[in-house]
């Protein structure tokens, strides 16, 4: 007797602790912004880093290799645009001057999650605000999320709640470009017009509609194209991005963002 | 005092490997390697559930904080926890469990401790997964994720299971 109300007793007990432990960890999931900006997690991450970049300077070694190769490919990609913008005597006050860039390292990388993320050692002293768009050597890594003062927490393009506004060339089809979630190389590009011209090979660049990214950075490669819901049009790109291999990003700066938001807030 | 010591220096030493060895192996997307979840299946068969729910809460929340993920670990962690008992009863026999300390490779043999293991791992990475991927139309790549994500880890939890907590000394705590 004494027994079975002991053991009855204790499942209540079991029960009830259990609800709470979950309710605790659903409040931290429902709050995530809260967890993500509080102090404990950047203490945390700032001996994180520190261990990180020890294994991070080893790792480097290892791939010296087809880092010097990237390089290389980036220099001559810049030499061809000085000599063509030298023989056209092209005056540098393009529209793209609005755009300038700060420079940052990577100190943390995710891959491996359905929601990933890194964290850069620039932060708010160095101009960083959030929604900013981040480059990387072969195009777009991701926008800008929390800002601290040294080191900012960026949302990967390879994550599953990010849209960012594409454009395929040389058809100049719009549409919005997504992480499907299946492999670290391949992204989605969905809402195009179904009459647009698409084929396999075109180059998927940025649009240059929204002031995070300018326009024509590069994406990927279409590799499929397919009709979704019978009005629009899908293709599947292969990113030329790296996501593994990232070491330096690029964050962009619209000197206008402020003006041109202002602007929609107005509407 | 001592026991809880002694879980205590082996949640932490779960928790570091979990950050700088295992969060940092890039399988991509469909493989997770997350081995911490052998911290809940060391505990001796009677342990009270409600300490256990405990610890692992501690455990999942200590991954959870130095990944920047919120609670999804933790979450985990207790729905395992709460369950281990009737995991327990499927793979031992009634009136074995008094003779037996802990469930390890040692006292309950390969084959039963590999199905303790895939159906623990299955029940930790169906919630992870599930808080992960909060949005019907990803369910199939989340149960592509899960039964990935387990099998690999059940391999590696086996393996380390048997490489470090195998040890008629170990059976102890």
């Amino acid at each position: 007797m004494r027994l079975s109300r002991n053991s009855w007793f204790n499942g209540i007990v079991v029960t009830l602790l259990f609800v709470a432990l979950q309710g605790v960890s659903i409040f931290l999931i429902a709050h995530s912004s809260v967890v993500q900006q509080a102090g404990i997690v950047r203490l945390i991450n700032s001996g994180h880093h520190f261990l990180w970049k020890r294994q991070q300077s080893i790792d480097y070694y290892f791939q010296l290799n087809s880092i010097n190769k990237a390089l290389v490919e980036d220099n001559i990609e810049l030499r061809t645009q000085l000599i063509r913008y030298q023989t056209t005597m092209m005056p540098n006050t393009s529209i793209d001057s609005i755009y300038s860039c700060i420079g940052a390292e990577v100190v943390f990388n995710t891959t491996a999650h359905a929601q990933n993320y890194l964290i850069i050692n620039r932060g708010s002293n160095h101009g960083v605000q959030p929604d900013m768009g981040v480059i990387g050597d072969h195009g777009v890594v991701g926008i800008v999320h929390v800002v601290h003062p040294n080191y900012s927490r960026v949302i990967s393009l390879l994550n599953t709640k990010v849209r960012i506004n594409a454009r395929v060339e040389p058809g100049q089809a719009t549409g919005s470009l997504s992480w499907d979630g299946k492999s670290i190389r391949s992204a989605l590009i969905s809402d195009m017009p179904q009459h647009s011209h698409v084929a396999v090979g075109d180059t998927a660049v940025t649009s240059g509609l929204s002031q995070i990214f300018p326009a024509r950075i590069p994406l990927g490669v279409v590799t499929a194209t397919d009709i979704t819901r019978g009005t629009f049009l899908e293709a599947q790109i292969t990113l030329f991005q790296n996501f593994n291999t990232l070491r330096y990003v690029y964050v962009v700066r619209n000197a206008y963002a402020q003006e041109i938001n202002n602007l929609l807030v107005d509407l | 005092m001592k026991r809880n010591l002694y879980y205590f220096l082996i949640l932490l030493l779960f928790c570091a490997a979990q950050i700088f060895i295992f969060e940092r192996l890039h399988l991509g997307p469909f493989l997770y390697p997350c081995i911490y979840v052998l911290f809940i299946l060391l505990f001796p068969f009677g342990y009270n559930t409600s300490y256990l729910m405990l610890w692992a809460f501690a455990m999942g929340l200590s991954v959870d904080l130095c990944t920047g993920s919120p609670g999804m670990h933790a979450s985990a962690c207790v729905c395992l926890a709460f369950l281990r008992p009737n995991v327990l009863k499927l793979v031992t026999i009634k009136g074995e469990v008094g003779l037996l300390v802990t469930p390890t490779l040692r006292t309950i043999g390969f084959s039963r401790y590999l199905v303790f293991v895939s159906i623990s791992l299955l029940i930790h990475h169906a919630v992870l997964f599930g808080w992960e991927c909060f949005k019907i139309s990803w369910i199939h790549l989340a149960i592509y994720r899960i039964l990935c994500s387990t099998a690999l880890n059940t391999i590696l939890v086996v393996l380390i299971q048997a490489a470090f907590f195998n040890k008629r000394r170990s059976i102890e705590i």
